[in-house]
């Protein structure tokens, strides 16, 4: 057997030989190289573990401080640093390479951004102990590495936030609406609810039920299919400041939309004999005289609660305006316009005004378009019409027929996690793959990214779109336990109004959409919780009855409403006996058994007020201020109680949380001396208060 | 090969070793820029004017007049504890005092809210 074996390798040894010589040769050389692979490697680990990237930058900073003459003796930091939250169960290490970031500016530097201190005063208020780095910006807190620990990887879902997004992470711990220093989160979220993205989306913080579009039931007796047609076509053309997003209609969906809609036959109502108004003079000093620019604008100028006005007279059908005008809320139960109690006259001199002086100059144009494009799709028909208004979720904002409203968007409530492996970037192939740069580009242009794509365009400035990403970035949930996160902010968007007759009244003329209760309502107007305690009655009276200009600096001013008299009784009799604060003195409390201030402390609060203090920057009295930033005080006796006036003098802060009137530290005995001189400062006995607006 | 593993293994290094940030690098407004400018909007423009021009709607009404933060001469003869200073504790008669109102670190982001309203100069 040997000898066999022996014989064959004998046999062919030379030809084997060479070929097991090669097969060595490669075989050595693979083993070769691979070792010093493993080498190199094994050598790239051991360097880097001796030379990892904070070592250089923890020599730099050691050597800044040696030389920096505030820092006596004080020592860089040596490896790894970081910091451990417990409740967050968060480690960052951020603090290895970020060395300056919590504690003062180093004399000598300022120049190396990564060993500079944290701008702003951001950490005083989240103490790096109590908050770590990543709570706020992301990232991977634990990597010892630049490009790890900033995040940027592919597969981690929270790459670093920086500059305005780092605002996204507020929401964790405070209500988005009000969210301290986060102005693009506040923004944001305004504008999302303004646009109602809830309409299609969960959207967290926008959980309230309310349609945000008109009712449609009527919209045939509202106005025309043609300005129906042009509206859909393209509403920012129609309307500046339009709610209503694009939907890229052709002129054939369009025109079967307008079909649709008309076809819906209106719910009955009562019959109503036209009206003849005196004309638009009338109308115009009733306009103006009843606030309208309060909630609405005209060209621009006026509130934003209400829709703008200023091309208004070639939409409206007469009799349409007539009847909501007589009330809204009939027409439209969610809407917010109070019914303002005007006669049969005054609303046709209100209609007359709107008609004549607020035309489209375009009307011509739109109208002569619309009517030849819904001439040529006679095809168009209100089944196709339906469909579309299904597929595109009217109902999501208006109330149409018997539409349902669908969430028939994606979740937002994980937005801010969603992996970037499971974002379709179909046709925008160029775009980098990041959840920023996909929910900038979706914003901007919703549909392009594929085929079929339902999502409407908004008409958002940049800036607008940019807050709106911040907020986008926010949707995501750490559960940090309750113990870190802000207490008790987060707002309702609606008031609730008191119970009773009251609260019906309160409701209908939608007293707070501007003004809050119990913190609950708008924030246009002042806070009236405390109403009862603040001002004298015989003034609420007048003042309901007829209101006047308090802050000649604002263009929001009070509603004339036309109350009845009954009506003002009701609502006086609700706030002084309901709305009081504690601890509010009583004018006896206050200037003794009389109750009236004697003229001596009242001539040395004068003083106090136009020599000492800085009071008549922003308020005007009959000695000589002239500000115009605060309430006009010349009759501040009239109105206000001394006892309020006496409390919120003392620390305006608490008293009215909200204002701007900075706290001047006055002494008690200033503040009742000032309080003397304030409640000297009475209306003219006869005079009722007066609007005289422009 | 050897040249090649060799270069892997180096370029790999360099990436992870990016170079640190360019001084001055940022993205967005400075965190202090935007709280000081927040404040700024709220509690000092009525006098001083939205960009700073010492024209508020306010303004007309006071004497002296307030004072025009466009101006970069201005901030440079400023230091930071005197503009402090004068937020916190008020200016002549006219100025209101803000030390009670706001808190250290809120009159420190003014400041710096202030110094680039100044760097901005009249630029708009
Ligand atoms: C009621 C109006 C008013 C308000 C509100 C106001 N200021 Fe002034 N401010 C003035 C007036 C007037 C002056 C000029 C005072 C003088 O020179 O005597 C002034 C001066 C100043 C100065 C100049 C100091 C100097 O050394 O030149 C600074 C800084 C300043 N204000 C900052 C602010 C800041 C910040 C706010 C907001 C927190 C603010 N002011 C709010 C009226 C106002």
């Amino acid at each position: 057997m040997a000898s066999a074996e022996e014989t064959t390798r004998t046999d062919s040894a030379p030809a084997h030989d060479d070929r097991e010589r090669r097969a060595l040769g490669w075989m050595d050389r693979l083993l070769a190289l691979s070792s010093l692979g493993l080498c190199a490697l094994f050598a790239y680990t051991v360097l880097a573990e001796v030379s990892p990237e904070w070592g250089p930058l923890q020599r730099e900073y050691g050597r800044l401080l040696a030389v920096d003459p505030s820092g006596k003796g004080a020592r860089a930091p040596r490896g790894i640093q970081q910091i451990h939250v417990q409740p967050l169960e968060l480690v960052d290490r951020c603090t290895s390479c970020h060395l300056g970031a919590d504690k003062p500016r180093v004399a000598s530097t300022g120049t190396r951004a990564v060993l500079a201190p944290h701008p702003g005063s951001m950490l005083e208020l989240h103490p790096p102990e109590r908050f770590g780095c990543s709570s706020c910006h992301d990232g991977q807190g634990r990597a010892t590495s630049r490009e790890k620990a900033h995040g940027r990887e592919a597969n981690w879902a929270e790459p670093l936030l920086l500059g305005r997004f780092v605002q996204a992470s507020c929401a964790q711990c405070h209500a988005r609406a009000s969210a301290p220093r986060a102005p693009d989160l506040r923004v944001g979220i305004a504008t999302m609810r303004r646009r109602n993205c809830a309409g299609c989306h969960v959207v967290p913080d926008l959980d309230e039920d309310r349609r945000f579009g008109p009712d449609l039931g009527r919209i045939a007796e509202k106005t025309s299919r043609d300005w129906v047609f042009a509206w859909l076509k393209r509403p920012a053309a129609q309307l500046a400041g339009a709610r209503m997003p694009d939907f890229g209609l052709s002129d054939r969906e369009a025109a079967s939309l307008v079909a649709f809609l008309f076809s819906v036959p209106p719910p009955p109502r009562p019959p109503a004999a036209p009206v003849a108004g005196k004309g638009a003079e009338a109308g115009r000093a009733l306009f103006s005289e009843s606030r309208c620019i309060t909630c609405h604008a005209v060209q621009g100028k006026g509130g934003t609660l209400a829709p703008e006005l200023a091309r208004v007279g070639s939409k409206l059908a007469r009799p349409w305006l007539e009847g909501w005008l007589r009330d809204p809320k009939a027409h439209d139960p969610a809407t917010i316009m109070p019914r303002f109690r005007l006669s049969e006259e005054q609303i046709g001199s209100i209609a007359d005004y709107l008609g004549e002086e607020f035309e489209d100059e375009d009307a011509e144009r739109w109208q002569r378009a619309a009517a030849s494009a819904l001439a040529r799709d006679r095809e168009a028909s209100a089944g196709d019409g339906r469909k579309l208004a299904l597929h595109y979720n009217c109902a999501g904002c208006h109330s149409i027929a018997d539409l349902r409203p669908a969430k028939i968007g994606p979740e937002h409530t994980e937005l801010g996690l969603k992996p970037v492996a499971r974002i379709d970037f179909g046709a925008k192939a160029s775009l980098p793959r990041t959840r920023l740069a996909y929910l900038r580009e979706k914003l901007r242009d919703p549909r392009g990214f594929s085929k079929g794509l339902r999502m409407p365009r908004f008409d958002l400035s940049e800036e607008a779109r940019e807050s709106v990403l911040v907020t986008l970035l926010s949707f995501k949930d750490r559960r940090y336990p309750a113990s870190v996160r802000a207490a008790g902010e987060r707002r309702p968007w609606h008031g609730r109004p008191p119970p009773g007759p009251v609260g019906e009244l309160v409701r209908e003329l939608s007293c707070l959409e501007c003004h809050a209760l119990d913190g609950r309502g708008g924030t246009l107007a002042p806070d009236l919780s405390l109403e009862g305690s603040q001002v004298e009655r015989p003034w609420l009276a007048r003042y309901l009855a007829q209101p006047t200009t308090l802050r000649p600096s604002l263009t929001e001013r009070m509603l004339q409403l036309r109350l009845r008299a009954d009506e003002v009784g009701l609502l006086v009799e609700y706030l002084v006996a309901a709305r009081r604060a504690d601890g509010v003195k009583s004018a006896r409390e206050l200037f003794g058994a009389a109750g009236a201030p004697d003229p001596e402390s009242a001539l040395h609060g004068r003083r106090i007020f136009h020599e000492r203090l800085s009071c008549p920057s922003c308020h005007a009295t009959p000695h000589g201020a002239r500000g115009y930033l605060g309430p006009d005080l010349s009759a501040v006796g009239s109105r206000l109680q001394p006892g309020w006036i006496y409390h919120q003098l003392l620390d305006p802060v608490r008293a009215r949380p909200g204002s701007i009137e900075p706290r001047l530290g006055v002494s008690p005995a200033d503040a009742r001396a000032l309080a003397a001189y304030l409640a000297t400062l009475r209306a003219p006995p006869a005079s009722a208060p007066t609007e005289t607006s422009p | 090969m050897i040249r090649a593993l060799l270069l892997t293994v180096a370029l790999a290094s360099a990436a992870c070793r990016a170079a640190p940030p360019s001084p001055g690098q940022r993205s967005g407004p400075t965190v202090a820029g935007l709280e000081g400018a927040a404040l700024y909007a709220r509690y000092c423009t009525s006098c001083h004017g939205a960009q700073g021009g010492g024209d508020g709607v306010n303004a007309p009404n006071l004497d002296p007049r307030p004072r025009l933060h466009r101006d970069p001469a201005w901030s440079r003869s400023r230091s930071d504890s005197a503009l402090a200073a004068a937020i916190r504790d008020g200016r002549g008669r006219a100025m209101p005092r803000f030390g009670r109102t706001l808190k250290p670190h809120e009159i420190a982001d003014l400041v710096a809210g202030l110094r680039e309203i100044a760097e901005k100069g009249n630029r708009p």
